[in-house]
């Protein structure tokens, strides 16, 4: 479904993204794995148009969307949820979803958009309850629903989730990766999905890659990876050393 | 009581074309964090060419009305793309605020040089008696003026939370990125917010002509003026501009009135520096806002 070819990024003089190849296909959840400053958000940001690789292409169902502007790109069914959430904490929680499905708006299909909001208040009941609050005043956890209820407006084929689970604490973790795992069921959804949290998303993911300062140093199926001693040392939290010893 | 009534309503007569002003500074300053300096301006073209059209070519009042908003609409349209977007990208704000004022002398020049320095005026929207209550006289235009004000606050708050294009243009306002991510183009909302303020400019400017009268040079002075009820009221807040341009008016009014006309112009920037000294974040503005913004 979706073809990343040799990306190279430059960030300003930065050579962020090194030779970036992989793919997704249609109904996976594929987990990015990596630390901060690896460049997993800058490689959401160049699928979704907002960077521009310098070399390198990107394939999206057959088509080069290499040099597509972002409105294109969320418009083919490519939504981001960033990091942070960046939802608009000054609108209200309905304003904030409406906006979402401000790619697909139109006046003839309004019924749709409001269709598209009952289906996510039914997804998440709390964002109903909640729809004339001001969103900055949601907890973390509903903002983060918020931020996935507002992508997933514009109708999407693939979903990119930039750090679902930051700053949150376990237990709601643990929430919204179960609804990502629904969603994904309901929708029909393809899922990227960045993390730092290496162990929860690859218990969800079909398969994972790993980056490290630009560059993709591993990859595998979730069984594999979470298997694997590289990954275990580096992103699962587990000294093997000492474990030995013992 | 009378006179005081009298100065209370010329107050709100000039009151409303800052609080139309300040709120055009504010749809701008929203979308881009710039301070459109050029604002005042279009009031001036809105005079100006409603005299244009309806006197100068003896059109009628419906059309005069639709080519001179036509004309504002464009010449923000111009103004936008040719000055504001290809230095957008740079981000570099006080370069592009010294822009604006860079336009504003240009559009003044221009009409100087079309219009000459004398004062231009055309008979009011409606002939008929003015109404009297309590001893001050109100003229049917005072009410025009006061009324078309009030008429686009209301469409401008249902453009703003009751469309699409209004919520997306305030999703700009509030995170670019996340903005864009919604599929949203910021730069045609950029686009949309000069035309959209230059409308508003324009359309003061059509109302308080035959009250006032127009001259080519009014601009600057208005744009201090709305600047003032902007910041009066916090920047960036629309019913705060509404609030500030009529307490500025009645307050010039009221000086004008009771002390002495010369000072009149003062009483704005009295404000400016008392609020900029005191509050800087406005009557209603929050200081944490403030401290998010780069200007």
């Amino acid at each position: 479904m979706l073809i990343l070819k040799n990306i190279d990024v430059y960030y300003g003089k930065l050579y962020t993204l090194k030779k970036i190849s992989l793919h997704i296909k249609k109904g996976e959840i594929v987990a990015l794995i990596g630390s901060n400053g690896a460049g997993k958000t800058t490689l959401l940001s160049t699928i979704s148009g907002l960077i521009k690789p310098s070399s390198g292409s990107i394939i999206y169902e057959e088509r080069d969307i290499t040099k597509e502007s972002t409105e294109n790109i969320v418009k083919m069914g490519i939504s981001q949820v960033p990091e942070g959430r960046l939802i608009f904490k000054t609108l209200t929680v309905e304003e904030n979803l409406l906006i979402g499905g401000y790619s697909k708006y139109s006046l003839k299909k309004r019924k749709e958009i409001k269709e598209e909001l009952d289906k996510i208040y039914h997804l998440f009941p709390k964002l109903k309850e909640r729809k004339k609050q001001l969103a900055g005043t949601l907890s973390g956890g509903e903002q983060q629903m918020l931020a996935i209820g507002r992508a997933l407006m514009s109708k999407p084929k693939l979903i990119l989730l930039d750090e679902p689970s930051m700053g949150l604490a376990p237990n709601i973790i643990k929430e919204v990766f179960q609804h990502i795992v629904e969603l994904k069921r309901l929708y029909g959804l393809t899922v990227l999905l960045v993390e730092q949290n290496a162990r929860s998303a690859l218990k969800i993911a079909n398969r994972g890659y790993v980056i490290e300062t630009g560059r993709i140093i591993l990859e595998g199926t979730a069984e594999d990876l979470l298997s694997n001693k590289d990954v275990q040392r580096a992103y699962l939290g587990r000294d093997l050393d000492a474990e030995l010893r013992i | 009581m009378s006179l005081l009534l009298q100065f209370l309503f010329s107050g709100l007569t000039t009151g409303s074309v800052y609080a139309l002003v300040g709120i055009g500074f504010n749809i701008v300053y929203n979308s881009t964090s710039i301070l459109n300096l050029a604002q005042g301006e279009f009031v001036v073209i809105g005079g100006l060419m409603m005299w244009f059209f309806l006197e100068g070519m003896n059109l009628p009042f419906a059309t005069s009305v639709a080519l001179t908003l036509t004309v504002a609409a464009t010449v923000a349209l111009l103004m936008e793309r040719l000055t504001i977007k290809p230095l957008l990208k740079k981000g570099d704000l006080l370069l592009m605020i010294m822009v604006t004022i860079a336009v504003s002398i240009l559009i003044r020049g221009l009409l100087m040089f079309k219009f000459g320095k004398d004062p231009y005026t055309y008979p009011p929207f409606t002939e008929g008696e003015p109404l009297v209550i309590y001893g001050a006289v109100i003229t049917q235009q005072t009410l025009w003026v006061i009324g078309i004000t009030a008429l686009s606050i209301v469409i401008l708050y249902l453009f703003f939370n009751k469309t699409m294009l209004g919520r997306a243009m305030k999703a700009c306002s509030l995170d670019i990125k996340a903005a864009r991510l919604m599929g949203i183009n910021v730069s045609n909302m950029v686009m949309l917010s000069f035309i959209i303020s230059g409308l508003i400019g324009a359309i003061g400017g059509i109302a308080i002509t035959p009250i006032s009268l127009m001259e080519y040079d009014k601009g600057a002075m208005l744009s201090v003026k709305g600047f003032c009820a902007a910041i009066m009221g916090g920047l960036g807040r629309g019913r705060g501009a509404v609030v500030g341009g009529f307490t500025l008016g009645i307050l010039e009014s009221f000086t004008a009135g009771y002390i002495h006309s010369g000072f009149k112009d003062a009483v704005a920037l009295l404000i400016m520096l008392f609020i900029l000294f005191f509050r800087p974040a406005g009557i209603f503005g929050k200081t944490e806002t403030l401290r998010l913004r780069k200007f």
